[in-house]
């Protein structure tokens, strides 16, 4: 549903000299309606021609979502097609992560410490991580369906380097989206050497976080 | 130190060889050991009703200054992928018959959810969902070491020896902001429920009765030097409880329960009367922006004793109660203030045994989490209240009790 997101419109682009390469990098902004900086949000940039699609994300090292204070750590995650994370516990209780999402079902058995391999996500979409102890635990892996994304940082700002030049949805999505896919939010055209700078504001409403564990205090209820 | 009892020995020896640093901690099984070293102040006219006074303080002016407890020792792990044991046991080191005694020990069915339809069943000892507080390991407040009025006779005279069921249509996984679940339990052993709120009325402490373990008899008689045991079942009926609680982005959480043990008030087996005791609770936490926590509750309810013509009971008391907690904790420290009032009064029987109480309290508490197993907590506590039998003590009914307890806590998982 693109139409609840509104831009601010602001697609300043930087031309930079001219050089060697082939290769564009896209510098944004992510903003909620009051201009105020949203970290944790996941974008993407998916090429509008399918046919360049085929594009297979590079095979990166396991991710680690850690287990800290009866939270994940990171809450939100990023990865490719066929990324792995890794779940390990440096908490003191056992916890028990499992997701029902549609791309990927899994559980791991009762544990702390790091007794399990990491995870591969094959198919692109949100996966809810929950803990079947703690039931206020929530993490999410987004899976991304192509091999150009990045996470704003705590300032809203993300940088994709190395994106071949061609025409992209910018695909977007939170832990505040009221959806669960990404939603797209403008498109763009890159040509090489070029850094696109755009600031993204999600001009809707958002639903407020959940309510991380209270703390401090050993919670068990 | 008067009696520091074997079991507190016992305790903190068994604290003392589980001492092994936190990086071992390994495999999904969690013990803990707690210990409190507690310096106490108290200045009440009253006898403590731990020792068959009918002051509300757990503490009154003859106990110790400085005391070593209560140990609390906690089990909780897996015997299946998806059933969990958690036994939870007490030393009060308060003479009670058993020196370390069971408060809750309980098997949880958490089949992993395959949809936003979340299954939990218990069997077992362990409380039901009433309070909003206690919601730390065994059972203990996160916000102040005595639970309010409520939660602190839940802690006393309630518990489901039985089984619950609980089905919660969770909307985190379905990106829905709200989760809305429905819980229902049926228990037995709990016959004997309402008699401390008759007797002695509403209390603000933080002493769970133990399964096994004895009351002294606080029946207003100035030679009251027995005891007995709360949790059996005297008139072979089961009793049942219904709730529904709802979540908003764990934002605000809010419970309701009916409770109704469908005691026979006219059974008796020699020690003590079945009582009929039912209660409606209802209860709302909400967690502000800047960690700001507000919690109300209300219980309300009533119990009755001895045949009578309409098997209502000869004797009929009627008890309620609310309070509001503001908390706020900023990094490792915690600082809430809480107010309530309580009542009861009693509806039929007035002429065997009035049973009447008035009062409010207000709690001011302090914690600090020096570190993942040190804790200090401070907690100053004023009540104020009014309780008619207390004449039969030959002391007035009013009477303001005051308590500050300064905590250093030890607590280590492993
Ligand atoms: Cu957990």
């Amino acid at each position: 549903m693109p139409h609840f997101i509104r831009f601010s419109g602001i697609a300043t682009v930087a031309l930079l000299a001219w050089s060697s390469g082939q290769a564009a990098a896209l510098h944004a902004l992510i903003t909620d309606r009051d201009r105020a900086p949203m970290a944790d949000t996941v974008l993407m940039l998916v090429p509008t021609d399918p046919s360049r699609d085929a594009a297979a994300a590079p095979q990166a090292a396991p991710q680690v979502m850690d287990q800290v204070k009866l939270q994940f750590n990171p809450q939100v995650m990023v990865i490719g097609k066929g990324g792995q994370v890794a779940f390990p516990n440096s908490d003191t209780v056992a916890h028990q992560v499992y997701s029902f999402s549609t791309p990927k079902r899994f559980s791991l058995g009762l544990y702390r410490g790091l007794p399990y391999a990491p995870v591969v996500f094959d198919q692109p979409g949100l996966v809810v991580l929950g803990c079947n102890i703690h039931d206020f635990m929530l993490g999410y892996v987004y899976v991304a369906e192509s091999p150009y994304f990045g996470k704003s940082n705590e300032r809203g700002e993300v940088h994709v380097a190395d994106i071949p030049a061609g025409t992209y949805a910018l695909k977007a999505w939170g832990p505040r989206f009221k959806e669960q896919e990404a939603q797209v939010l403008q498109q763009v055209t890159l040509r090489g050497d070029e850094t696109l700078d755009v600031t993204l504001k999600l001009d809707r409403m958002l639903s407020p976080l959940r309510n991380p564990a209270a703390k401090p205090g050993k919670l068990r209820y | 130190m008067g009696a520091v009892s074997r079991s507190l020995c016992a305790g903190l020896l068994l604290l003392f060889t589980l001492h092994v640093p936190e990086s071992h901690a390994a495999g999904p099984h969690e013990f803990t050991a707690q210990v409190d070293v507690r310096l106490i102040a108290a200045d009440t006219p009253l006898k403590s009703f731990t020792d068959g006074g009918l002051g509300l303080l757990l503490f009154d002016e003859s106990r110790d200054v400085v005391r070593l407890g209560p140990v609390m020792l906690d089990y909780s792990g897996p015997l299946t992928d998806t059933i969990r044991a958690t036994v939870t046991a007490f030393a009060n080191g308060d003479n009670d018959k058993n020196p370390i005694d069971l408060t809750e020990a309980v098997l949880e069915w958490r089949p992993v959810p395959v949809s936003q339809w979340r299954w939990r069943a218990r069997l077992g000892a362990f409380y039901p969902a009433v309070s909003m507080e206690n919601r730390g390991i065994g059972w203990q407040s996160i916000y102040s070491l005595s639970p309010s009025a409520i939660n602190t006779w839940i802690g006393e005279e309630v518990r489901t020896i039985g089984g619950e069921l609980n089905l919660t249509a969770a909307g985190a996984g379905v990106g829905r902001p709200f989760d809305i679940g429905a819980v229902i339990g049926v228990y037995g052993w709990n016959d004997p429920m309402g008699v401390v709120i008759q007797e002695r009325g509403w209390a603000v402490h933080d002493r769970q009765t133990a399964l096994f373990g004895r009351l002294p008899d606080i029946n207003g008689l100035p030679a009251a030097d027995g005891s007995f045991e709360l949790f059996r079942e005297i008139d072979g009926r089961m009793g049942y409880y219904a709730g529904l609680e709802f979540s908003w982005l764990d934002r605000v959480v809010a419970r309701v329960l009916h409770y109704d043990n469908r005691g026979d008030p006219a059974q008796f087996d020699q020690e003590e009367y079945a009582w009929l005791s039912r209660f409606d609770s209802f209860g709302v936490r909400i967690e502000l922006p800047g960690d700001w926590t507000v919690i109300a509750q209300r219980l309300e309810g009533d119990t009755a004793i001895g045949p009578s013509a309409d098997g209502r009971g000869s004797h009929i008391l009627d008890f309620w109660s609310d309070f509001l907690l503001v908390s706020k904790s900023i990094g490792r420290h915690r600082a809430s203030a809480r107010y309530e009032q309580f009542h009861t009064a009693t509806a039929r029987g007035a002429g065997f045994y009035d049973s009447h109480q008035s009062g409010d309290a207000w709690t001011l508490a302090y914690r600090f989490d020096l570190t993942d197993s040190w804790q200090l907590q401070v907690e100053a506590l004023q009540i104020d209240s009014a309780l008619r039998h207390r004449r039969l003590q030959g002391v007035q009914p009013d009477a303001v009790e005051r308590s500050v307890q300064l905590v250093v806590r030890y607590s280590l998982t492993l």
